[in-house]
């Protein structure tokens, strides 16, 4: 079910009206617990008994290593929760990508085996549903986490319908405190849940998909050579497009936890606005980022052991980061882009006088400038449907590539130029708010106005209701 | 996580206050727009998609009573569907005619759809059997067979409920599509001659648009198809007959109803049909091969009399007349009841 349907309405009505109602928590956290199956069958209804079995076997697992009396057989557990999960994202996400490249691998060494296609289809959002499971019994075996003792509660944990399919990827301590008893939900908060949902759609359906997705899709076509205005509009675009697509659905997925009284943490603040690569990371898709950092690149070894064991786990955790978004070499490049550039920028940084000169203002935006554009550029590889493809682009935006006009740059592309920068200085305006701080801030009348243009952009534009970007990782 | 909300008396009364003028903001400037539009003529219309084809091809089931008309744009805006059901009160009508697509791969689909006992109108014609044509509406079944479901369909079908109530919904009046025509017109968008229904229909009010225009472009257009695609040889395209003599066996053997309808063509465009697809050498061949009801228009008494202004399609004034003639003949005949 997407956020932005019809039907998603009439169900998130249906689900505040028992949360609501007077009847006892539990029977409210079992519709919960109902409704987000639903939510989940409404993609594909088989896929459901996958996120059931997720969640009934890393329970069990949690318990045993919680339970074993020695490091040995809570190591055996641990290992058997990740051979779990980790073969469940190997066979259905990444079978395709593993049989191709174990027969491009023996091709050449001289050896011609085919494998027949495995064809399995990629149950939606299961990398989310299963970086979350995970994070349970790892917290478990960490011993930063106890058990929980109802397996409602922690299906509930795992299942919730406006994080299930995209995120934000939420740890069990976050949430399963929640759930213990119902919180009163004031108006104030649902009015904030219900702006939120507001403002995501909007960055979803009239952002995403109606200003920036045409002209992206319009450059990054099989045999284009675009012109260099055409290339730097797409490259750009695509960093609009997919920020307010990501961003969007995290709103959107926050607002309705919050209608019904549940808090989920930020996903992205202001990334448009980072000054260096260390902060987009800390501004970018946080919780998989924070992620990735407590549960790989820590136990990797971290910042603890000199230089070099820094800039491996970087390396191994943004290229195993960037293979979680697909199975493409696209975004293994991505992933590897963006831990060199968290290598050097560590590097830059351990140099004395940098400190010095990031206090600067001038040189503070010149490197906020320098990080949106190599943002943007790896941006271009994570969007491209192959190396090929990226390089035509990257040409493009040189000057060197064809002389194809893809963008017509007529009132509608100005408009979205405008937008985009007006994107941008938003961001950089607010670099450190969140935005629910600048709502409450706001005065009645202004975030009436902000809050109906949204709506009023929303009921016309006729943008395709395409599902949310993120829902194929 | 979320840092805190702060909550007091005056933030409660703020955030009713803003609700309260949002739906205000909200509701002036959307009636206003509806009311500008309406005045200026418009028509709500709906965007035409295969989630909201799949919701009408999953309700032709296990339905004796079943009416499906499928075709191109032809029987999409020359039957009045009202009318008709209306008409016939004792059937179920679907209209699944796609604009564009000639319908055998839909024909094929249907036939081999266990669940279908029901009639079938098949708008047809002699060019829709050469083998290149044959798979133009596959991608509809394609998509309604492996990635339609219930929850996409149904949501296809309540923003085309919406569609066929507001005007500022129409397909045409995306913000995009406005500037865009601004840009290129500095005026705003005129209204659309043709109109798409919630039932999968098109009407078309001819008296929008420039008619002697339309009516040359659709005549010069189909020359040019018929002389960059031309017919094959009779007797590779006799071959298809076989074709779908099988697709017309497996309805009419589990007690289903098959008839195929030559929609009219007129002004210069029945010439050219006539020129390249002789009706002698096609349509009655397969009249004579098939086992199964055929209507050529020409041969129904006041169907070719109604005036088809760009050519090949029915003025929305004219539907009821054109559906009243053509149900009524072909339940006269006692090709359906």
């Amino acid at each position: 079910m997407l956020f932005n349907s019809y039907t998603f309405i009439m169900f998130f009505m249906y689900i505040v009206l028992v949360h609501y109602s007077k009847l006892p928590w539990k029977y409210k956290k079992t519709n919960l617990l109902i409704g987000s199956y639903i939510f989940y069958a409404a993609w594909n209804p088989p896929f459901v008994l996958l996120l059931f079995s997720s969640t009934f076997v890393d329970w069990h697992l949690a318990k045993k290593i919680f339970l074993s009396p020695t490091a040995k057989s809570r190591k055996f557990w641990l290992w058997l929760s990740l051979l779990f999960n980790l073969g469940l994202l190997s066979v259905f996400k990444y079978s395709d990508f593993l049989v191709e490249n174990f027969e491009s691998f023996a091709k050449l060494l001289g050896f011609n085996i085919e494998l027949q296609d495995p064809g399995f289809i990629l149950p939606m959002g299961i990398s989310f549903y299963t970086f979350q499971t995970l994070s349970y019994t790892l917290d478990i075996y960490f011993r930063r986490l106890k058990p929980h003792h109802s397996f409602l509660d922690y299906a509930l944990f795992v299942s919730f319908f406006p994080q299930l399919v995209a995120g934000p990827i939420v740890r069990a301590k976050q949430f399963l405190p929640q759930l213990k008893q119902q919180n009163h939900i004031k108006f104030d908060t649902f009015s904030i849940g219900l702006s939120l949902f507001i403002i995501g759609l909007f960055e979803k359906v009239v952002l995403a998909d109606t200003f920036f997705a045409p002209i992206v899709n319009s450059v990054f076509v099989d045999n284009a050579q675009p012109d260099a205005l055409s290339s730097w509009l797409a490259a750009f675009f695509f960093y609009g497009q997919i920020f307010c697509d990501f961003s969007g659905y995290s709103l959107c997925a926050i607002g309705t936890a919050l209608c019904l009284g549940f808090k989920l943490p930020f996903n992205f603040k202001a990334p448009f606005s980072a000054i260096g690569f260390s902060d987009f990371w800390r501004r970018w898709h946080i919780s998989l980022s924070s992620w990735l950092r407590d549960y790989l690149y820590i136990p990797l070894g971290g910042s603890r052991f000199g230089s070099f064991v820094t800039f491996k786990s970087l390396m191994i955790t943004m290229l195993l980061g960037g293979l979680w978004h697909g199975s493409e070499w696209t975004f293994v490049i991505w992933g590897g882009l963006h831990g060199t550039y968290l290598v050097v920028e560590r590097g830059l940084k351990s140099f004395s006088f940098s400190k010095q000169l990031a206090d600067i203002k001038p040189v503070r935006i010149i490197l906020m400038v320098v990080t949106f554009l190599l943002v943007t550029f790896a941006f271009v590889i994570f969007r491209a449907e192959n190396l090929q493809q990226a390089l035509v682009i990257f040409k493009g935006m040189a000057g060197f590539a064809g002389s194809q006009n893809l963008v017509n740059w007529g009132l509608w592309t100005q408009l979205v130029t405008a937008t985009f920068i007006a994107l941008i200085a938003l961001q950089w305006i607010h670099s450190n708010n969140l935005i629910t701080d600048v709502m409450q801030r706001m005065s009645t009348f202004s975030r009436a106005l902000l809050l109906s243009g949204c709506l009023l952009l929303i009921a016309v534009s006729s943008g395709n209701s395409d599902a949310f970007i993120y829902f194929q990782f | 996580m979320l840092s805190s909300i702060s909550s007091s008396r005056s933030n409660t009364r703020s955030w009713y206050w803003s609700w309260l003028f949002i739906a205000v903001i909200c509701v002036a400037s959307l009636g206003g727009y509806e009311f500008f539009l309406k005045d200026r003529g418009f028509i709500p219309s709906i965007e035409q998609n295969m989630n909201l084809w799949s919701w009408y091809r999953g309700k032709i089931q296990n339905k004796k009573e079943a009416l499906v008309i499928v075709g191109t744009s032809r029987s999409q805006l020359d039957i009045n569907i009202p009318y008709l059901k209306k008409k016939l009160g004792n059937h179920d009508v679907t209209q699944l005619s796609i604009n564009g697509r000639y319908p055998l791969a839909t024909l094929k689909a249907i036939a081999g759809d266990k669940n279908f006992i029901g009639t079938l109108i098949v708008s047809f014609n002699a060019q829709a059997l050469e083998t290149r044509y044959l798979d133009m509406q596959g991608e509809y079944n394609q998509y309604y067979a492996d990635q339609s479901s219930f929850n996409k369909s149904f949501d296809a079908y309540l923003s085309a409920f919406l569609q066929s109530k507001l005007r500022f919904l129409h397909p045409l009046l995306g913000i995009q599509e406005l500037v865009e025509f601004y840009d290129a017109n500095e005026e705003f968008r005129e209204v659309y001659y043709t109109t798409a229904n919630l039932d999968q229909s098109v009407s078309a009010d001819f008296t929008r648009t420039d008619r002697v225009a339309l009516l040359s472009h659709f005549v010069h257009q189909k020359e040019e198809n018929y002389k960059s695609d031309p017919p094959t040889e009779p007797q590779v395209w006799e071959q298809n007959i076989a074709l779908i003599q099988a697709y017309f066996s497996a309805i009419n053997n589990r007690g289903g109803n098959v008839i195929l309808v030559r929609f009219p063509t007129d002004k210069g465009h029945w010439q050219l049909d006539e020129k390249f697809y002789p009706r002698k050498s096609y349509w009655d061949l397969i009249g004579r091969k098939s086992n199964v009801a055929t209507l050529h228009f020409n041969d129904v008494k006041g169907l070719n009399k109604i005036d088809l202004p760009d050519s090949s399609h029915v003025d929305q004034r004219n539907t009821v007349e054109f559906t009243e003639i053509l149900f009524s003949h072909l339940i006269n005949s006692g090709y359906m009841n």
